[in-house]
C-alpha cells in the first residue's frame, strides 16, 4: 500500500485544520460561541495528538472500504459526476440511524441535522473521491478522516464554549460545515473533471490494497493446490 | 473514461460494488440491532460494550465489507 506523494499528505493533513478554522474562527469572533482560551487549546491540541492514532485505526477501518473499494470500483463504471458525490451520498446514508437513533446528533433538530450533515459529508466524499484517485493511494484519505475527527472533535470542539445557536453551526451537524464542505466539494468535483483523474484507468491509479492482497491469496492458493 | 460497456472489467467493478454495498448494509443492521439488544455496559469477555466501541466495530465493518467484496 503506497503512501501517495507528500502534497497529498499535505492536503490530508492541512484541510480539516483549514475548514474548521474557517467554520470556528468567525463564530469566536461574532460572538455566536466563545473560544475557551489558550491554556485549553494546548490542553486539547495535546490531547488530540495523543488520540489521533486511535483515530487513524478506526479511519483505517471505514477507508479500506469507501476509498478503498467504493471509489476506484466506481471510477471504473461511471464519470467523474457519480464518483465525485455517490461515495459522499452513501457515505452520509450510513450514518443516518446513528443519528436517527443512537443520540449521535448534538441536539439540533433531526431534520436540520440530517441536512446539513449529508451536505458536509457528499463534499467531503468528493474530496475524498479526488484524494484517492490523484494520489494513487487510501493513505491520504485514511490521514484525512483521521485527522479532521481529531482536530474536529477533539479541539475545535473543546475550545468553543457554546451559546444558543453555536451548535446550529459548527460540529459535523451545523450550517457552517455543511456550507464549507459544499464549497470544497464543488473544488474538487471540478478538479476531478478537469484533471481526469477519476478517468485513469484503475490498474495503475485505483488499485487497492485489498485487491492487490485478495490477488496474492489467490495467487498463494494455486501455487499451494 | 469509464471502461467500455462490454468490458468484463466493467462487470467484475459493478459486481464488487453491489457486494461491497450488500455487505456494509447488512453488517450495519446487526450492529444497529446489537445495539438496541444489548445494553452498554455489558462486559463481552474482556471486552466492554461501549458506544464507543460500537463505533468502532461499526467502521472496521466497512473495511471488512470491502475485504470480503474484493476477494
Amino acid at each position: 500500500m503506497k503512501a501517495g506523494a507528500p502534497k497529498y499528505m499535505f492536503f490530508a493533513l492541512a484541510l480539516p485544520i483549514a475548514y474548521g478554522a474557517a467554520v470556528y474562527v468567525p463564530v469566536w469572533v461574532f460572538q455566536l460561541g466563545w473560544f475557551a482560551g489558550a491554556p485549553m487549546l494546548w490542553a486539547a491540541t495535546l490531547s488530540a495528538v495523543l488520540r489521533l492514532p486511535l483515530h487513524l485505526f478506526v479511519a483505517v477501518g471505514e477507508e479500506l472500504g469507501w476509498r478503498g473499494v467504493l471509489v476506484p470500483n466506481l471510477a471504473r463504471i461511471a464519470d467523474a459526476r457519480y464518483v465525485a458525490f455517490v461515495p459522499g451520498t452513501i457515505w452520509a446514508l450510513w450514518h443516518y440511524p446513528d443519528i436517527l437513533l443512537f443520540d449521535y446528533n448534538v441536539g439540533t433538530p433531526f431534520l436540520f441535522a440530517l441536512i446539513c450533515f449529508s451536505i458536509s459529508l457528499i463534499g467531503q466524499g468528493a474530496f475524498l473521491s479526488w484524494l484517492r484517485l490523484a494520489s494513487g493511494s487510501i493513505w491520504p484519505a485514511i490521514v484525512f478522516h483521521g485527522v479532521h475527527n481529531s482536530v474536529i472533535l477533539g479541539i475545535f470542539d473543546r475550545v468553543t464554549a457554546p451559546g444558543a445557536l453555536t451548535v446550529y453551526i459548527t460540529t459535523e451537524f451545523g450550517v457552517g460545515f455543511s456550507i464549507v464542505s459544499a464549497l470544497v466539494g464543488y473544488l474538487f468535483w471540478s478538479k476531478l473533471r478537469s484533471s481526469g483523474a477519476a478517468n485513469a484507468k484503475p490498474t495503475h491509479a485505483c488499485q487497492s490494497h485489498l485487491e492487490n492482497g485478495a490477488q496474492v491469496l489467490k495467487a498463494r492458493k494455486t501455487l499451494d493446490g | 473514461m469509464p471502461l467500455a460497456a462490454g468490458d468484463p472489467e466493467r462487470g467484475r467493478a459493478r459486481a464488487k460494488i453491489a457486494i461491497f454495498l450488500a455487505l456494509v448494509a447488512a453488517f450495519a443492521g446487526i450492529l444497529d440491532l446489537l445495539r438496541v439488544l444489548v445494553p452498554f455496559g455489558t462486559t463481552l469477555s474482556i471486552l466492554t460494550w461501549t458506544p464507543r466501541f460500537a463505533d468502532a466495530l461499526a467502521m472496521w465493518s466497512v473495511g471488512l465489507a470491502g475485504f470480503i467484496a474484493s476477494s
